[in-house]
């Protein structure tokens, strides 16, 4: 049986999902886990350690459990990207106009300036201490977890569900696994159409394994004109242009898949593709702006 | 009074003068005015562009496709983004099946649990 629970936290739906016949004592407290998360990794919030630590550069600041663990899978995931997905784009992304919440971002955004910058730090560049866990941000840098962060909140939720008995989160598109349902079946996770909003353009069958999506279909908005999105090319600093509208993908765990997803949607369909092949861990599912879909080799084990 | 006795005789000078300056025209048109239209046409070849023609682009040649796992579901390119929603559903039914390995139902109308979409 399938309890689940529907919640809003990060700008984003959330859902937790567990199969069990007795009804499952924590999944009632997975908002007030993201609540917390929340008030640590947003950078939207004045008070958050986030923002705090983002005003602070050269010495280092010691940090929390959670900031360190996100900051962690940040490195991580631009270790597996070559750098193409880092959280070193925060000016980047504000002068792209995403300057607060979604919800509450005006869609015809007007600049008077252009301001340009310099191309970003790596995150190879902020000094850490692993046994103090501290953090030095370089001057000028600032970190935006972005969906790091969701993928890092669903990948944690699911590890402390996962004593209830089978388990999905579902952060904001960002999907984590624990393994095959009650029954032994997997779960059945749509793969939401980009040109109909509420429509499945694929189903996947899916059993322990991470599922992310990203793309420019939902968090866009017109500045001076020009449409942009939240995903930045760390070359050009840039929203990234390439022809693709989004990019599904399927791995060992949320956080990777993310990371996967975001590079390749970077990358565009065909060296996004190139990658997905070379690396055996990740399927995808690309969908491109003139609305054919491509399909990586591993996927189908998921259809 | 006899008849001039060379004057049929000159007339036919004068033709013969008159056709043979026709004959040589005319061969000499066949010798030398083809062979001069061909080298204007040649040398004419290698001139520039008129200015205010667009330049003509070089000839694309598709490049090998480095994708050899790709799989494109459609065969057309939509005219409408709303083409796109209909041909996957309908290529899906192509796809093998796994709605009886028995996952007990899920959550609502439709089969999927949820649904993963640009965060």
């Amino acid at each position: 049986m399938l309890h689940r629970l529907e919640f809003r936290a990060m700008g984003c739906e959330m859902l937790a999902v567990v199969d069990s016949e007795s009804t499952p004592a924590l999944l009632a407290k997975v908002p007030e886990w993201f609540e917390e998360w929340e008030q640590v990794l947003s950078r939207f919030r004045y008070d958050s350690e986030l923002t705090r630590l983002n005003q602070i550069h050269e010495r280092p600041v010691q940090v929390s459990d959670v900031l360190w663990e996100v900051f962690q899978a940040a490195e991580q995931a631009e270790q597996l990207t070559n750098g193409l997905v880092t959280p070193t784009l925060l000016d980047a992304i504000i002068e792209a106009g995403y300057d607060r919440p979604f919800d509450v971002l005006p869609h015809q955004t007007q600049y008077m300036t252009e301001t340009i910058f310099a191309a970003p730090a790596p995150q190879t560049a902020i000094a850490f201490d692993k046994s103090a866990r501290t953090i030095t941000l370089p001057s000028g840098t600032g970190l935006d977890f972005g969906g790091i962060a969701k993928g890092w909140a669903a990948h944690e939720t699911l590890k402390r569900l996962q004593s209830e008995g089978p388990a999905l989160v579902n952060a904001g598109g960002d999907i984590a696994i624990s393994g095959t349902r009650a029954d032994g079946g997997p779960w059945q996770v749509g793969v939401a159409n980009p040109f109909h909003r509420g429509r499945e353009m694929e189903t996947l069958y899916l059993n322990e394994c991470g599922v992310a999506t990203s793309g420019k279909d939902r968090r866009r908005w017109t500045r001076n004109g020009v449409f942009q999105h939240h995903i930045i090319d760390p070359l050009t600093h840039q929203p990234v242009e390439t022809d693709l509208l989004t990019v599904t993908v399927v791995g060992p765990d949320v956080m990777q898949a993310e990371a996967a997803a975001k590079a390749a949607f970077i990358l565009g369909s065909r060296a996004g593709l190139e990658w997905i092949e070379e690396h055996p861990g990740f399927a995808a599912l690309f969908t491109l702006d003139n609305g054919h879909i491509l399909y990586s080799t591993k996927l189908e084990e998921y259809l | 009074m006899p008849a001039k006795p060379n004057a049929r005789n000159w007339n036919d000078v004068q033709t013969a003068i008159a056709t043979t300056a026709i004959v040589t025209t005319l061969g000499m048109w066949n010798l030398f005015a083809t062979p001069e239209k061909t080298v204007a046409a040649q040398t004419q070849e290698p001139s520039e562009p008129n200015p205010t023609f667009p330049p003509t682009e070089p000839p694309v040649t598709p490049e090998p496709t480095l994708m050899p796992q790709v799989k494109i579901m459609f065969t057309q390119i939509p005219t409408k983004t709303t083409n796109v929603v209909q041909q996957p559903q309908q290529t899906k039914k192509k796809k093998k099946k796994k709605d009886n390995d028995g996952n007990g139902g899920g959550g609502g109308g439709s089969s999927s649990v949820t649904q993963t979409q640009s965060s």
